[in-house]
């Protein structure tokens, strides 16, 4: 079932706002794993596999954000579509009404 | 045993990251599922963000595991390991670690009487880094050359009040002091702090000990332009000691100014110096008094401490030329150190002797320090107080 844009347009939002919250979980991640907490190769090698993840992190916010603003674009897409049908539909109204010679058609004089 | 890979840990803080990482990745896979709510329907796909942050997830998940299984792996481990050389990122992060240990070492000697176990704890941390040319110079720099020059003999003292005396049958203490063999662990101290001091005085330019820390560690309130003319008026032999004790510091491995300024300390009789195996640095003890004014060549050095020098220069020139030398150094090193001070605390009220005194014997008046006309000061200017180390 195809959803409307209201619901498009919050589940933007909703990924937006995931996005933003795994940003800022994996930013706090330097300093519980600083050398306050511990030193030595295993915490070395800890530190790099822990700035790959932390990059990956920031990827997936990106793609988050990318894909809020495809149901974004696709709400605005449903709404036009919505708009473009109801003037077609009121077009076709009026020709009904027109060629029945009714309120808004032609006179017989 | 697995080596663990960790050199220092903070318990609590490292299970507040496992914490931290377990909750990374069940958020991960909690917005994987939310991600898939939210995006079904909308004729978009987000399988590959879902499959990234599932990924995501189980790093965090294996991350996790690995720092537990280190955490385990350094519980394991037996107590009382000495602890491995800490690597400092930068030497503004040195310097900092180095003033904030400088601080927590004054504090423990300025306790009354200061603790063992406080020194012992503060000098392995030393140790850790005592490779670091920033951390050693900014840690005597904050230290000070008094307290730097008074602290192994604090070492030696708070030991011996630590020591427990073994007992005979009837209770009673079969010695007064630790025996030898029972010195290891404060000598260790002791060349630790040596070492340290090794390092630091071969750091040069702005960072390094200045010549006013080193004067006045080595009780040598002399400028620079005076020394030439002293080295000019003593007698040829002090030439000579001065000129080997040099050479064999700066063979040790010290920096040319505190290898000079000691030994033209140790050479003019103006302080005694007490030298590990490796003619480390041990201590320094410093005459009473300083030198006088005008020739600037007579000081008050007791015959006793003479006596410690030409031990002093005994072992300078052993441990550079007898192979079985270290061992006989290393048993004397300790009863140097007490012996010379004990020998400058015996001389009654001299130490706390704030008035000049006449010597009729060479019709001479010497000048305490202390005394407006003594130039026994320290780097500022103000004059040092009267005492012996």
């Amino acid at each position: 079932m195809s959803r409307s844009p209201a619901h498009l347009a919050a589940a933007a939002e909703a990924l937006r706002a995931l996005a933003d919250a795994l940003a800022a979980d994996f930013a706090g991640l330097d300093a519980h794993s600083g050398p306050a907490t511990w030193e030595g190769p295993a915490a070395s090698a800890h530190h790099r596999r822990a700035e790959v993840v932390a990059f990956d992190a920031r990827v997936v916010a990106v793609d988050l954000r990318g894909l809020a603003d495809q149901l974004d674009q696709r709400a605005a897409a449903v709404v036009a579509a919505q708009h473009v049908e109801a003037r077609r539909h009121q077009w076709a109204r009026f020709e009904l009404l027109a060629a029945l010679g009714g309120p808004g058609g032609e006179s017989d004089g | 045993m697995a080596d663990p890979g960790v050199i220092a840990l903070d318990p609590a803080r490292l299970m507040g990251l496992e914490a931290y990482l377990q909750g990374l990745s069940d958020g991960c896979r909690r917005r994987a599922g939310r991600v898939a709510d939210e995006v079904a329907g909308s004729g978009l796909t987000a399988d590959h963000t879902v499959a990234e942050l599932e990924r995501l997830a189980a790093a965090c998940q294996r991350e996790r595991d690995e720092v537990a299984g280190r955490r385990a792996l350094v519980a394991a481990l037996p107590d009382g390991l000495p602890l491995t050389a800490r690597v400092w990122p930068s030497a503004v992060q040195a310097r900092a670690a180095a003033d904030a240990l400088a601080d927590e070492v004054a504090a423990a000697l300025a306790a009354h009487p200061p603790r063992w176990t406080d020194l012992a704890r503060l000098l392995a941390e030393l140790d850790r880094s005592a490779g670091s040319g920033p951390f050693t110079t900014a840690f005597f720099r904050a230290l000070g050359p008094r307290r730097s020059r008074q602290l192994p003999l604090h070492l030696e003292q708070a030991y011996q009040r630590a020591w427990s005396a073994p007992l005979d049958a009837d209770g009673r203490p079969l010695a007064e002091r630790p025996y030898p063999d029972e010195l290891t662990e404060v000598i260790a101290a002791q060349t630790r702090l040596a070492a340290a001091l090794r390092t630091a005085s071969r750091v040069e330019g702005p960072a390094a000990l200045s010549r006013a820390w080193t004067r006045s560690y080595t009780g040598l309130p002399i400028a620079d332009g005076a020394i030439a003319g002293i080295d000019a008026v003593v007698t040829a032999a002090q030439r000579r000691e001065v000129g080997e004790v040099e050479e064999a510091l700066r063979q040790a491995g010290y920096g040319l100014t505190l290898a000079g300024s000691v030994a033209r300390s140790v050479g003019w009789r103006r302080a005694a110096a007490v030298l590990t195996v490796d003619r480390g640095i041990l201590g320094l003890v410093v005459a009473p008094l300083a030198l006088a004014d005008g020739d600037g060549l007579e000081c008050d050095v007791p015959e006793a401490v003479l006596g410690s020098v030409a031990a002093t220069m005994t072992v300078v020139g052993a441990v550079a030329s007898v192979a079985g030398a270290p061992i006989t150094v290393a048993a004397g090193v300790l009863s140097g150190l007490a012996l010379v001070f004990g020998a400058c605390r015996s001389q009654g009220e001299r130490p706390h002797e704030t008035r000049p005194t006449y010597d009729p014997s060479t019709g001479e008046t010497r000048m305490p320090s202390g005394h407006q006309s003594n130039p026994h000061v320290d780097a500022a200017g103000v004059p040092l107080p009267p005492g012996y180390a």
